[in-house]
């Protein structure tokens, strides 16, 4: 009896296995591989001796973490107010507000990089004499509406009745704020801070614009690595990155609260 | 007298932009009562009770708390605690940390001795030496002391006492650690009591609590509450649109329709005396026919002249109610009103008999085995008979139901109506069946009550313009129009205004247009859900 090839769903996910093998499992593989060899393909730890026998390279990683540390923390601290009056619908009437907000995200990159360091430069906040002032400002401006949006959802479904209930068992305005409202958007502050450091740790055109150079971050190093042929270097920089965001997802997760999804691809 | 009432509610009125929601609400509560807000949906009553628990402020009126004006006072100031329809526990915090939320923000004066200060001295410095000051300021125990008050926070085991207390009381001993989602519907609802109650306060609100539980499991709390308010003495003001569960539990019950109060009164009275055909239609089942005084103390409907004991004035119109199990069926006599038993429903304790007198029918309850076709003779005590006055601002029909072609009939008066609005935000699919949310219903033979206003039906002598066609019984000038009586072919009554004249006797076409047809179903509307 002939067999039918008959159409499955199953089939559907044979695309996605297809990118998922090519732009994402292979490139991780071929990043550990470098990492660990030398040039001629054997193995070797010369890169990992290297990173951690250079002052220099660690000191990097180490600002880096700290100024995206930075970066998130102000940045949760300018959106969290913001993405609370927005979620009231007697402010925010139509969204109108919102959209404004985030409109920053619809233009270029790089073009607005670019007009940041001017306008810094007018307002005498000068890339040269101020480095990392420049690019504290230039990242938590870039990265805002990537804060505002997760946690503008978070509390636009805070339970009313929960904050009800708070003020009824005689809680202040204040007290419900701290007991009920910020453990209820919690999930939407983790969302938010991994949306925030992670593109911060190996964003680098950001600070080579605004700094003029002056600071160079994990992601520079990382593309100087590269683009000086050195894929061994850079490979274990990039292993190093992957490994940090990793960890910081882990740290993340333990906050959100998002129901477990459960089933496998098949 | 006044300091008997705990609190007391004066002219309250509350609107949301043009309507109206409360409308002059009077009431006073005794301190320990059980008092129930009995009514539909859209009543009213949630938003009185938000406005004593502070979430709401009146757009007119006062709220008076132990005599005094509380109107305007925030929710967390008041001595008075909520029981939230969906319970609104904290999912962040453990069954602890739910109950102990408001004991640990409490802040209780308390009487604290403290050595003087300079300052103190200084005021009294004729009376006290400063060597002795001096001394007092280093000695271990100080001598010279002022009574000082401050506000502190509950000591953690006051608090952890009270918390095992109020845990006791709803039955949840076990359970402090436990985290919120891994309770059932039951315990949150105990937990949401628990909470509650642990502040002590004066006037504890429940609004409908226990709507989101199933039938077993509602009787027993149902138990469980009354019997926690006797325990804790203080006053419960519960809302509900449950009947059966007002009457069981309630000292007072105050029955509301449209943001009025339409009675006030102990269960045996709402129910033995319902001030009219709302009240009547809505408390338990009844049997309501609008009836006319012919003499004194002597009422007429079904066709029969019955003895009561209410005085009206002679030849007024009225409403009459009769409880089904009021009515007694006897061997067919000549003397009374004879019927024939339409159909029969064995209930356990009792038959429920439908029985028609003419085009009329009558619901009965007996405990007799009787036949159906067999024609009965009908007696009602006098005192059985409840006569209440009439409503002329609208047309009620308290035994309507709907057809399959979704138009609602009163007896067979077919009119178009809109279902929606028996369940906000559902619509109207394909096959004519009521949706929501996927879930469909089968409304057909549903009961329902009907209400139109008596400015929202048009008369026609065209008689095409409307499947239903009536005589006019009588017509009366009011001033600035005709109040007219129409009787339908099936012995309905439609009383409206109108600017035109109609001579008795005429024929017409009875319209009424759908979005006026007010529906209220009796009954949950769950009951009408289709398998799928």
């Amino acid at each position: 009896m002939k067999r039918t090839l008959r159409f499955q769903r199953k089939y559907l996910c044979i695309p996605y296995v297809i990118f998922l093998i090519l732009f994402i499992l292979l490139p991780i593989l071929l990043i550990i591989f470098y990492a660990f060899t030398d040039k001629d393909g054997f193995f070797s730890a010369q890169a990992l001796i290297d990173f951690f026998s250079t002052p220099t390279k660690v000191s990097i990683l180490i600002n880096s973490v700290f100024i995206a540390l930075q970066t998130t923390i102000l940045c949760l601290i300018i959106a969290y107010p913001l993405a609370y009056f927005l979620a009231d619908k007697k402010i925010n009437r139509n969204g109108v507000l919102i959209t404004l907000f985030i409109m920053p995200m619809w233009i270029n990159f790089v073009l607005r990089t670019g007009a940041t360091r001017d306008l810094l430069t007018w307002l005498g906040v000068n890339g040269g004499r101020t480095p990392y002032l420049a690019t504290l400002i230039g990242m938590v401006y870039n990265f805002i509406p990537f804060t505002i949006l997760p946690l503008y959802t978070t509390m636009l479904k805070l339970d009313k009745s929960q904050i009800e209930a708070a003020s009824d068992l005689g809680a202040t305005p204040t007290q419900v704020f701290i007991k009920n409202i910020i453990p209820q958007s919690l999930p939407g502050v983790a969302s938010a801070a991994t949306m925030v450091f992670m593109p911060t740790m190996s964003s680098y055109v950001i600070s080579d614009t605004l700094s003029e150079g002056k600071i160079t971050l994990f992601g520079n190093s990382i593309y100087i690595s590269f683009s000086n042929s050195q894929w061994n270097t850079g490979s274990f920089l990039a292993l190093i990155m992957l490994i940090i965001i990793f960890l910081s997802m882990l740290a993340t997760r333990r906050f959100s609260r998002e129901p477990e999804v459960r089933g496998g691809t098949w | 007298m006044e300091d008997n009432f705990i609190i007391t509610l004066e002219h309250l009125n509350k609107s949301f932009g043009d309507s109206l929601i409360v409308d002059d609400f009077n009431l006073s509560i005794k301190k320990g009562e059980f008092v129930t807000f009995l009514g539909p949906s859209g009543c009213g009553k949630t938003t009185t009770l938000r406005m004593i628990s502070g979430f709401e402020i009146p757009t007119k009126g006062r709220v008076l708390l132990n005599g005094k004006d509380v109107t305007n006072l925030p929710p967390y100031k008041r001595p008075i605690n909520t029981v939230f329809q969906r319970y609104a526990l904290f999912p962040h915090l453990d069954v602890y940390d739910n109950v102990a939320f408001g004991l640990k923000l409490k802040k209780t004066p308390i009487q604290v001795k403290k050595r003087i200060s300079f300052f103190d001295y200084w005021r009294k410095r004729n009376e006290i030496k400063f060597s002795d000051f001096v001394k007092n300021l280093f000695s271990k125990q100080p001598t010279l002391l002022k009574e000082v008050t401050k506000m502190k926070h509950l000591p953690p085991k006051v608090i952890d006492q009270k918390v095992a207390r109020a845990l006791k009381i709803v039955d949840l001993e076990d359970l402090e650690d436990r985290s919120i989602d891994t309770l059932s519907g039951g315990q949150q609802q105990r937990v949401a009591i628990a909470r509650a109650i642990v502040n002590e306060p004066e006037i504890l609100l429940l609004d409908e609590p226990l709507g989101a539980l199933d039938l077993k499991m509602r009787k027993e709390m149902q138990i469980e509450l009354k019997e926690m308010h006797k325990k804790l003495g203080i006053t419960f003001i519960y809302v509900t649109h449950d009947q059966e569960e007002a009457l069981t539990m309630s000292d007072t019950v105050i029955v509301m329709k449209g943001g009025v109060v339409q009675q006030v009164g102990t269960p045996t009275q709402i129910y033995n005396e319902p001030k009219n055909a709302f009240v009547a239609d809505f408390i338990g089942e009844s049997n309501i026919y609008s009836a006319n005084m012919v003499d004194k103390k002597r009422v007429r409907f079904l066709n029969w002249t019955w003895d009561c004991v209410d005085d009206f004035e002679i030849n007024e119109n009225v409403d009459v109610v009769v409880r089904p199990e009021d009515i007694i069926l006897l061997g067919p006599r000549t003397t009374n009103l004879i019927g024939t038993i339409k159909s029969k429903i064995f209930k356990g304790v009792h038959y429920e008999y439908i029985v028609v007198v003419g085009k009329s029918e009558l619901q009965v309850r007996d405990t007799r085995d009787l036949k159906v076709d067999s024609h009965v003779s009908i007696k009602i005590d006098p005192q059985n008979i409840q006569i209440m006055k009439k409503q002329y601002n609208i047309n009620a029909f308290y035994d309507a139901y709907i057809t399959k072609n979704n138009k609602v009939a009163m007896s067979d008066d077919e009119f178009d109506c809109d279902l929606t609005q028996l369940l906000p935000g559902s619509k109207i699919d394909s096959d004519g069946y009521l949706t929501k949310n996927g879930v469909r219903y089968n409304l057909t033979d549903a009961p329902v009550a009907v209400e139109i206003d008596i400015k929202n039906i048009e008369l026609s002598d065209d008689i095409n313009a409307s499947e239903v066609h009536g005589v006019v019984i009588n017509s009366i000038w009011k001033g600035d129009y005709y109040q007219v009586l129409v009787r339908s072919a099936s012995e309905e009554d439609y009383v409206l205004d109108t600017q035109d004249s109609w001579n008795v006797n005429d024929i017409v076409s009875i319209i009424v247009k759908k979005e006026n047809i007010n529906l209220r179903l009796k009954g949950d509307i769950s009951k009408y859900e289709e398998d799928a």
